[in-house]
Formats: structure tokens, C-alpha cells, sequence
């Protein structure tokens, strides 16, 4: 009934049912837990006290997703394999992926397919986001069972409480970036105008009457396309600190449900910024500085002074080296009452919750918020502000010996900021999808486009406050 | 022995030729069909499902019925996105028309250095989106670019010039230009359609003593018809589907003032994780699109005219 031999019809006829079989294999559902069957492995409450003596440990290895650009990248990798890997967990082996663009999107994809890296970088309304869909590894539990208090102390308070959010801890810190007013000493020179005052002893007017100087000289050298400052208001993270620093607030508290926008003290914080760009032009126009952020517009000679971020071996390199300019540091002015306020980012390491190895991850974290790889990684090779107040001092003094240079900048307003304790947290809405959709809108309205003045906000703090009353978070 | 010879004979197929030749055409088109059934029509039959659902797509998906598509008509952004993107492409189609037809008819002259200039006027169409956003962005900086400083040499007053992109009230003009700028796609079938008329029904017209106003409005439109009409087509369904510019160059911005319908779907689904809502929008679109395809089909038979072809 059966040929013994294999004709070359039943043969073919085989290998098509073969191969119909491997990609239906291929396609069917993979043998390990996916996310949406069965949750990632969580913590439990407290897990074990690492000891002395470990037994043999089964290798693992570790997804990180990592944001650092080719230049910084080497010296990641070479800080884990042998600071983490080789020093202290043999059993851990880490594998750095570089972040694509469109990193964000892809690692939802990633999510999705159950295929998402252990570790990643992100920042507030990312983790804000995923923290809502439960989509992050919660490090309280690990950080009660094996931070000390002093450990933890040695964070920055701002950043520490950033990252706990809806009652998860969501990161370790990664860096800190500050808000301060970088001046171009070149032009302060040129047009015989005094630099800001080192001690961060100024108020808003003494800012206003500086900028006004600063502008007034340079018009009448005929210099037209140049601007005494830059705040880029429709900005999120550039405009709430004017308010704050006015005394009134964005939203009434934390995940709160009222908009203040509409209160006296919000309302003489936004006059001031409108008035600053639109009735005065002291600050510059989104139009007239092509709306780069405000490094680029320093870098460009656009402006004179910006309130900017703090990278400053990034900046040093692109102002000194690149551009040959002279530049500083300064506090911002202090409000009205004396107050003063500026964001401190909440830029950390994270863990994805459907990692199948969370104590791993738990120590790969850990490991890069720790002082090994803050002095190793985001000051050495970075040349970032580390998160540790431990660090800040020798930071200051690293930098300057790789770009020596920066002896000429005032680093040490970095410190003051962290030590007088002005850096916030950005303020946060119950429901923040909604408030940022109409807020940011309003926000170009009146410092892009200059089609409303600050009395447009009262309006919308109403919209705000309406679009969080369905809010029970 | 026979039994033994014909057992060792191919077993003739019982599949007549004209059966096995239809077999190998669906073989040799099953990329396409896997690909249009798995890649196209199966995303499409999915994202219906998940415009009825609540979903971020990684926590679960939840039912909800037609609430998206009420929620929609209540969203006043999704109802800015429509006028913005109605605005935008009932500007720039029209006009579209208009630019590339009058450059495909001085192409169509016998003028010096004829292929350089056809090639610079079709060189924008494949310039990939991304890199025409950066260069518009350039083209319509405020201070020193290109459009502001050839309007000032005209003597308009700096206070005076528009803000484009920076401008809730330029914005959507700055796009249609860029539109425009790219016409050098629809130029080139254009010119095709216009060397494609016979030169006889010319000849007839001046005959008849048709000048060339007449010959143009009686011969060469009603000859164009059938380019006009594709163009026209491809053109609708192309700029409603517009995103890559605004992404760029804008972000929606300012006040949303350019948040085009697919840009809006973008920023409900991949920022908001809102994938229910942003299918929901993704379908309203769909058939948006599906009308006015439906109605200029529909209508060409009023317009559009074929040689040969016999109107009542």
C-alpha cells in the first residue's frame, strides 16, 4: 500500500506541511508569561536582605534601553560591565540598547508585544502616563527593604518625591537638570552693561530694568536683531516657576482639581511675562528667534541672556568651544515677596513592570542612581549634574578639570540652587492629560502667537478646573 | 506490465490548463494579497473593532459601543481638526490645480532650457516630507526668510509681515503654500494630457475662428478633464490625510491652529494611549474621504469628457 520509495510529489507535498507547521509555530503565542496573561512577577513586601555569602545565582540578562548619545555610550557600557557586572553581580550580564528615535512609541510597541527592555530613561509626564496604566516596576518596596534613610537623604527632596507617584515609587534619579540665567558676557561687555549679581540678590524689577538696559543699548548701536532675553512661556516646564515665584500656584496641590491660573498672584506672574514679550520686547518673540530653545538662541546670537538648562559641559562645549562665547550662570531673580523657584527635572532610571527579573532590575537601578555610576557615568563621561548631593561639590570641581574653561562659570549656583532648596517638582493635575490640553494651547495663544494677553488664562483656568471635576484619582 | 509502466508515468493532472494557469496568477499575486488581507484590510477590520472599545491596547480593552463616535461630535479639538483640515484642503486642491496646470502650460511651450525647468518644477515632489518641512521652516522664518524678505523688497513694512508658522491666523496659509510648492507631481501628468491632445481638434477650432481663449476654455480643458479629474481625486485624499508638515513644523500649534484630523488621531492614540478614541477618529475619516471620493466620482460624468465620447 505504501511505496518504499519517496516520490517527488509526496516529498514536496512534506516539506509544504513541514513548513506550514514552522510558521504556525512561529506565529503561535510564545511559552513564557506575556503581560497580558499573567502579570509580571511583582515584588513582594519585603524582599530578602542581600547577604554576605550568596549562593550560585542563576544568570540573568538585562534589557537597558539607554537614552545617551554615541559619544557617551562606551563609557556606559564599559561603567556597567565593570562596575556592576564584574565588581558586584557576576550573575548579571547587561545588555545596552542604544534608544531608537521614536524610542517612546517603540518601547509602547515593545509593551504590547511583551517584549519590553528591563530598563529605560524617561522623565515626568512619560512616567506620569505609564504610571497610570500601571506599566512600571514600583521600587517602594525594594527601597523600604534595602535603602538606609542616609542613603536616601542623599537624594534631592524634589526629585526623591517626583518620582513617587499615584503611591508608587516609579524611578531612581538619573540626573538633574536646573533651570538657571545663562548670559552671554560678550555682549554684556559690549553694550558696558553689569552681569547679574553672583548672589542671586535680585528681584524681578532689577530683571526688567536689566533687560531694558540691555535693549535699549543695543538698538541704539543698531543692533535690531538681537534681544535682551528668552523664556519660552508656552513652554510647560518654562512658565510655572514665574507663578510660583509671584506666590500663586498653577493647581491648588498636588494632583489637584482647581486651576489657580485666575488668582491676583498667577495673574501679576503672567502679566509680567506678556508684558516682558509682547508690550515691551525685552524678552524676544517665538518668531524673532525662530522659537529655539533657548541655548540655540544663545549659540546663535540672538539673545543676550535665557533661562536655560544646566548641562554644562554640553554648553561650554557649543557656547566656548564651538562658538567661542563667553558665558555664565546666574540665579533667576526672586519674586515679588522673595520667593524663588525653578523646575528641577525629574529625569530617572525606570523599570518596566513586565520584566521577568525585577530583583535584578531592582539592582540595576540601584546601581545607576549610586554614587559609582553618577561619578563614573553622568559626571565624568556626561558631564551632568549627579543626583546625589554627596557629589555636587566634586562635580563642580571634575567638570572644570575636563573643561578647564568653565573655571570662568559660576558653577557654584548649582549648588546654592540644591542647597537653598528652590528647585520644584512640575505642578501636577489630577487629571494632567486634560489640563495640558487646554492650558498648552493657551499658552501659545498668548506668548506665540500674542492673540490674547494674560487675562485669557482666566477663562481658562474655569476650562481646567471643569476638566478635572470627573477626576477620582 | 502495463500496470507496472503506467505506474511509473507522471499521473497526468486533472486540473485543465486553463484551471492551472489561474492557480499560478494567484500564486504569483499572493505577496500582494497577503499583504493587502493581513497588512491593510486585516489592520483596517481591527482598528474598527477597537474604535467601539476603551482600550491603550496594553491594560485591555473594554466595550463601549458607539460612545467613542458621540464622544467625538461633543470633542471641540476634533471639531477644530475638522475645519482646519477642511480649510486647508479645500484651499490647497483647488488651487493645486490652478498652479500645476498653469506651469504644465508654459512647460508646454517651446521655451530655452525646457528640461532643466521641468526637472526644477518636479524636483519638489520627491524631496521626502521631512526635509520640506525643515526647508519651509527656513522659507517661512519670519526675520530673514525667504517669503518676508521678498515681500519687504516689495515694500511692505517689516511690522506688517506675517508671522506664518508663529501665527494662529497664518498658519494653515503657511501649509497651503507648501502645498503648492509640490505641485510639480500633478504638473507632470498635466503636461502628459496636454501634449496628449490631437493637434487636429486645434486645427478645427482655428477653422472655426476660435481664438486662443476659446481654443483653451473649448479644446484644451474638456481635453484635460480625465487629468484633472485623477489629479483632483488624488489630491483630496492626499491632503486630508496631511500630518507630516504640521508634525514637523508646528505640532498643531499655535493654539492649535494647524491640528490637522490625523495629527489629532496621532496625539489621542501614541500620546494619550486613547487607541479606542484615535480609531474611532481614524474611521470617521475614512469615510470623510470616502464622500467626497464618492462625490467627485459621481459628479465626473457631469465634467469630465472623454475623446470620442458622445455628451447628451
Amino acid at each position: 500500500m505504501f511505496s518504499d520509495k519517496l516520490s517527488r510529489r509526496h516529498f514536496l507535498s512534506g516539506v509544504a506541511v513541514a513548513a506550514a507547521g514552522m510558521a504556525l509555530a512561529a506565529c503561535a503565542p510564545k511559552a513564557t508569561p506575556t503581560p497580558a496573561a499573567k502579570p509580571a512577577q511583582q515584588p513582594t513586601a519585603a524582599p530578602a536582605q542581600p547577604t554576605a555569602a550568596p549562593a550560585k545565582k542563576e544568570q540573568v540578562t538585562l534589557r537597558y534601553m539607554c537614552r545617551s548619545g554615541a559619544d557617551y555610550l562606551p563609557g556606559v557600557i564599559k561603567n556597567i560591565d565593570e562596575d556592576f557586572t564584574a565588581a558586584q553581580f557576576p550573575h548579571i550580564k547587561v545588555n545596552v540598547e542604544p534608544a531608537p528615535d521614536g524610542w517612546v512609541e517603540k518601547l509602547l510597541a515593545q509593551m504590547v508585544a511583551g517584549t519590553a527592555v528591563d530598563v529605560f530613561e524617561a522623565w515626568g509626564n512619560i512616567f506620569y502616563n505609564w504610571t497610570e496604566r500601571d506599566l512600571l516596576l514600583d521600587l517602594q518596596p525594594y527601597v523600604d527593604a534595602k535603602m538606609t534613610d542616609a542613603e536616601i537623604s542623599d537624594y534631592n527632596e524634589f526629585q526623591w518625591e517626583g518620582l513617587f507617584m499615584k503611591g508608587k515609587r516609579i524611578g531612581m534619579p538619573k540626573y538633574i537638570n536646573l533651570m538657571t540665567l545663562t548670559i552671554n558676557k560678550d555682549m554684556f561687555d559690549k553694550y558696558g552693561v553689569d552681569y547679574p549679581p553672583e548672589n542671586g540678590e535680585w528681584n524681578h524689577d532689577d530683571y526688567t530694568n536689566l533687560l531694558a538696559t540691555l535693549t535699549e543699548k543695543a538698538r541704539s548701536k543698531g543692533d535690531k536683531n538681537v534681544w535682551a532675553g528668552w523664556l519660552p512661556g508656552w513652554s510647560w516646564d518654562r512658565f510655572w516657576n514665574h507663578i510660583h515665584m509671584f506666590e500663586g500656584k498653577i493647581v491648588d496641590q498636588k494632583y489637584g482639581k482647581v486651576c489657580m491660573m485666575d488668582q491676583p498672584e498667577a495673574q501679576a506672574a503672567l502679566k509680567w511675562m506678556y508684558d516682558m514679550e509682547w508690550t515691551w520686547n525685552y524678552h524676544a518673540q517665538p518668531a524673532q528667534v525662530e522659537n529655539k530653545w533657548p541655548g540655540d538662541t544663545i549659540a546663535a546670537g540672538l539673545v543676550m541672556t535665557a533661562e536655560d538648562g544646566t548641562y554644562p559641559i554640553s554648553r561650554n562645549k557649543l557656547f566656548r568651544l564651538e562658538k567661542g562665547i563667553r558665558w555664565d550662570m546666574r540665579h533667576v531673580p526672586k519674586g515679588p515677596t522673595g520667593k524663588r523657584s525653578v523646575l528641577g527635572t525629574t529625569d530617572a532610571f525606570s523599570g518596566t513592570k513586565q520584566t521577568k527579573h525585577p530583583d535584578e532590575t531592582w539592582e540595576l537601578l540601584h546601581f545607576l542612581s549610586g554614587p559609582i555610576h553618577q561619578e563614573k557615568v553622568i559626571v565624568k563621561n556626561n558631564g551632568i549634574i549627579p543626583v546625589l548631593k554627596s557629589l555636587i561639590k566634586k562635580f563642580i570641581q571634575i567638570v572644570r578639570e575636563v573643561e578647564p574653561t568653565l573655571q570662568d562659570v559660576r558653577l557654584e549656583t548649582i549648588d546654592e540652587i540644591l542647597a537653598w532648596g528652590y528647585a520644584e517638582d512640575t505642578p501636577w493635575f489630577c487629571n494632567q492629560v486634560a489640563a495640558t490640553d487646554i492650558i498648552n494651547p493657551a499658552l501659545q495663544k498668548v506668548f506665540t502667537d500674542g492673540g490674547a494677553d494674560h487675562t485669557y488664562f482666566i477663562e481658562i483656568a474655569k476650562q481646567v478646573t471643569e476638566s478635572q471635576k470627573d477626576c477620582t484619582a | 506490465m502495463t500496470e507496472q509502466v503506467l505506474e511509473t508515468l507522471p499521473k497526468r493532472s486533472r486540473l485543465t490548463p486553463r484551471a492551472r494557469n489561474t492557480i499560478a496568477g494567484y500564486l504569483f499575486i499572493l505577496p500582494w494579497l497577503v499583504h493587502f488581507f493581513m497588512l491593510i484590510l486585516g489592520a483596517m477590520l481591527a482598528s474598527l473593532v477597537i474604535s467601539f472599545t476603551k482600550t491603550d491596547l496594553l491594560t485591555g480593552f473594554k466595550w463601549v459601543g458607539l460612545q467613542n463616535y458621540r464622544d467625538l461630535f461633543k470633542d471641540p479639538l476634533f471639531i477644530k481638526s475638522l475645519r482646519v483640515t477642511a480649510i486647508y484642503t479645500f484651499t490647497v486642491v483647488p488651487l493645486g490645480v490652478c498652479v500645476a496646470l498653469s506651469i504644465a502650460l508654459l512647460l508646454n511651450q517651446k521655451v530655452a532650457f525646457l528640461g532643466f525647468w521641468r526637472l526644477i518644477y518636479y524636483l519638489p515632489s520627491v524631496v521626502s516630507g521631512v526635509a520640506v518641512a525643515v526647508l519651509w521652516t527656513w522659507v517661512l522664518n519670519p526675520r530673514f526668510g525667504l517669503l518676508n524678505v521678498g515681500l519687504m523688497r516689495l515694500g511692505i513694512p517689516q511690522d506688517s509681515l506675517p508671522r506664518w508658522i508663529y501665527s494662529e491666523k497664518w498658519a494653515v496659509p503657511s501649509f497651503v503654500l507648501m502645498g503648492l510648492w509640490g505641485a510639480g507631481g500633478a504638473m507632470l501628468l498635466y503636461l502628459a494630457g496636454l501634449q496628449g491632445i490631437p493637434t487636429h481638434l486645434y486645427e478645427a477650432a482655428m477653422i472655426d475662428g476660435a481664438n486662443a481663449w476659446q481654443k483653451f476654455w473649448h479644446v484644451t480643458i474638456p481635453m484635460l478633464t480625465p487629468t484633472i479629474f485623477f489629479n483632483m481625486l488624488m489630491s483630496i485624499i492626499g491632503s486630508f490625510q496631511v500630518f507630516t508638515q504640521v508634525y514637523v513644523m508646528t505640532g498643531g500649534g499655535p493654539n492649535n491652529a494647524s491640528l490637522t484630523i490625523v495629527l489629532y488621531l496621532y496625539q489621542r492614540g501614541f500620546v494619550n494611549l486613547r487607541f479606542g478614541y484615535a480609531s474611532a477618529i481614524a474611521w470617521i475619516l475614512f469615510f470623510i474621504i470616502l464622500f467626497f471620493t464618492m462625490l467627485v466620482i459621481r459628479s465626473s460624468s457631469m465634467w469630465v469628457y472623454y475623446e470620442g465620447e458622445l455628451k447628451k
